[in-house]
């Protein structure tokens, strides 16, 4: 099988900027690679590398164990998906999905055919004679998925695909690219700022900060063992205390404000290695919730818990999940969320209550966590839409 | 619409200056249709007989040939060359593209007579004065400024991801351009290019300056008609220059207003 991506330490600078910094990925053949990061963060010029609309300063790329970098991006024969389209607005959805065909001499029986085959993979079978202006959002990236298919690359590469489109439409075409893709082999890199499409869709995501890869892995690696705090912080929703680590070999402990909480000493062995200023890691869906009244029996067996108390700041309800928000005494804020069904306490605002965790679950990271840090000052706007808890 | 109600005054004076602008025309129109001898206005009577009169007289016939030829010769040259300097000043990375520039648009700037006797002096050295080739050349220097506005502006507002999109698809810069990019900036390049016809098509200055009894066009003829006799011939020509003119405007801002509705609304 065709598809198979090397990316060799490729850099680009524009002026004192380095917009990719060494970076380096391995793509096999049919794998579907999302390269996620912030706007800024280098991936989207790391993907137009490999289109070839911009050559690296070092650095190679190779395809199949051809060497991209240097050669003209119309000889790349690499399939490309834009945010907004780029579909011709003085063709038809016909003669759009024809224009690759036709740059490669094909015949017109067989380009027929092709273009058949091709509508009719993205549904927009009878749609032939409309113009690009005549369909909506959703079958306008369908034609162009359609022409990006049609002359069979073995890499297809999509930059931010469904950002333009709203939240329905945007869940329904990543199933519809994810099964389009698998059915047809071939290698996929998708760019985006949205982690829940990162998650829902790819087999391995590339998390992008600052020009570099911070981490590769698969989403489960990335959500569970994330490796730094900008991943934690960006891969999900997290609850992060910033402060000292106290670790004498055997038992762990995170000194943040106030609070002494005891973490995983294994956690703790690697984040002291580069340094005291730990940031501490716990996912909402890993905080309990108890009344402070109450007692949870400890099962035997059981890995120790880290228990603090605080206070219902607001209880929110969202169908099959409820959740937390929890002031400690200090400010804190955490937030937690409980599936509906396994709450048995039913908490509202303003209730005393103890919050805890088992400390295995908690992830001691190095570094500290200021937003600027998370995100890069001129992507705050766009953090907003998922928010984590940065706590200090 | 909305109905606004002048101050009385405010509408006097926009009367006036409608008249001012426009009664000159529609009195040249109505004298052409005149039956007396005279160029008079009221008319005295209608007739067609001053448009018959034009038409039958060699010296207009032959005006009017001059006149398109050279109008049509001058739109196609500053539509290419028109399109070309477009592309580079748009598209290049040349450091002197703003200089180059200022250069492009010199002529509508220059007043024309000014232009007319530079043009002048220079074609006599090149025995340029009198030729087809001469006032070709000349009108080209001053349409192209049209051309390369319109043109520049619709390439600014081209959106390069389209080129970018046609390069992944396996197109080369050639095909890119032809049936990518010229396709969609060629509405402008058409509008450029009736306009340059139409400045070619009424100059009188530059013309003046250069014809010679053997090429003369159509405004040099009527200068010289206007000087030496007084009969409504010369209104017919004056109706027929204008209307010629006015349907090529509207033609050229339909095309444009076509162009502008081929892009997705965003």
């Amino acid at each position: 099988m065709a598809g198979a991506l090397s990316i060799q330490s490729v850099s680009k600078a524009y002026g004192d900027v380095r917009a990719v910094d060494r970076v380096s990925l391995e793509v096999a053949a049919g794998e579907f690679v999302t390269l996620l990061g912030p706007s800024g963060s280098g991936k989207t010029t790391t993907l137009q590398m490999v289109t070839g609309f911009i050559e690296p300063d070092e650095g190679r790329i190779f395809l199949d164990g051809h060497e991209l970098t240097g050669v003209a991006s119309y000889r790349r024969n690499i399939g490309m998906v834009f945010q907004n389209y780029a579909l011709f607005p003085h063709m038809t959805v016909e003669q759009n999905i024809a224009f690759p065909l036709e740059a490669r001499g094909f015949g017109r029986a067989e380009s027929r055919q092709r273009i058949t085959r091709a509508l009719d993979m993205v549904g927009l079978t009878g749609f032939e004679r409309r113009t690009p202006r005549q369909l909506s959002g959703g079958q306008q990236q369908r034609v162009a998925l359609a022409r990006a298919i049609v002359f069979q690359p073995p890499l297809l590469l999509m930059d931010e695909p469904l950002g333009a489109l709203d939240k329905k439409l945007r869940d329904r075409l990543q199933l519809e690219i994810m099964e389009l893709s698998r059915s047809l082999g071939v290698t996929v890199i998708y760019v985006t700022h949205d982690q829940e499409e990162a998650l829902v869709m790819s087999n391995r995501i590339a998390v992008f900060h600052r020009g570099r890869i911070e981490q590769i892995g698969t989403p489960t690696d990335l959500y569970e063992k994330p490796r730094s705090v900008f991943v934690a912080g960006f891969i999900g929703e997290s609850n992060m205390f910033m402060g000292e680590l106290e670790f004498d070999g055997h038992a762990a402990a995170v000194r943040a404000g106030q609070w002494t909480i005891r973490v995983d000493a294994r956690s703790a062995e690697l984040a002291s290695r580069s340094g005291r200023t730990v940031t501490l890691v716990v996912r909402p869906e890993r905080l309990r919730v108890d009344p402070a009244a109450a007692v949870r029996p400890v099962e035997p067996g059981a890995t120790k818990a880290a228990t603090l108390p605080g206070r219902v700041r607001e209880a929110i309800y969202l169908g099959p999940l409820r959740k937390y928000v929890v002031d400690l005494a200090d400010g804190i804020r955490l937030i937690s969320r409980v599936q509906t069904e396994m709450d048995g306490s039913q908490l509202s605002a303003g209730d005393e209550v103890q919050v805890s965790w088992d400390i295995d679950r908690g992830i001691v990271l190095p570094g500290s966590a200021d937003a600027a840090e998370l995100y890069g000052q001129a992507d705050l706007a766009e953090a907003g839409e998922n928010p984590s808890s940065t706590l200090g | 619409m909305i109905p606004v109600r002048l101050h009385p005054l405010l509408l006097a004076f926009a009367m006036a200056m409608a008249t001012v602008l426009v009664a000159p025309t529609v009195i040249v129109v109505i004298m052409s249709f005149s039956a007396g001898r005279l160029l008079t206005f009221p008319p005295q009577g209608l007739s067609l007989h001053w448009y018959a009169n034009f038409l039958a007289a060699d010296t207009w016939t032959r005006a009017i040939a001059t006149s398109t030829e050279v109008g049509i010769a001058t739109a196609v040259v500053s539509a290419v060359t028109g399109t070309l300097m477009a592309l580079g000043l748009v598209r290049g990375h040349m450091r002197a593209a703003q200089i180059l520039h200022g250069l492009v648009l010199g002529p509508m700037v220059v007043p024309p007579v000014v232009l007319a006797i530079g043009l002048y002096f220079m074609f006599v050295r090149w025995h340029l004065v009198g030729t087809f080739t001469g006032m070709v050349a000349a009108h080209t220097a001053l349409a192209l400024p049209y051309v390369v506005v319109v043109t520049s502006s619709s390439l600014r507002n081209f959106d390069r991801t389209l080129e970018l999109a046609a390069n992944s698809l396996g197109a080369g810069p050639t095909r890119t351009f032809l049936r990518v990019t010229l396709p969609l900036i060629l509405p402008s390049v058409a509008a450029g290019c009736l306009f340059a016809f139409i400045i070619s098509w009424d100059e009188l200055i530059v013309a003046y300056f250069l014809s010679t009894p053997m090429v003369r066009t159509l405004p040099v003829v009527m200068w010289s008609a206007a000087q030496d006799s007084t009969d409504p011939t010369l209104a017919a020509v004056a109706t027929f220059l204008s209307v010629i003119t006015v349907l090529l405007l509207l033609s050229s801002h339909a095309i444009r207003r076509k162009a502008t509705g081929l892009w997705p609304a965003r």
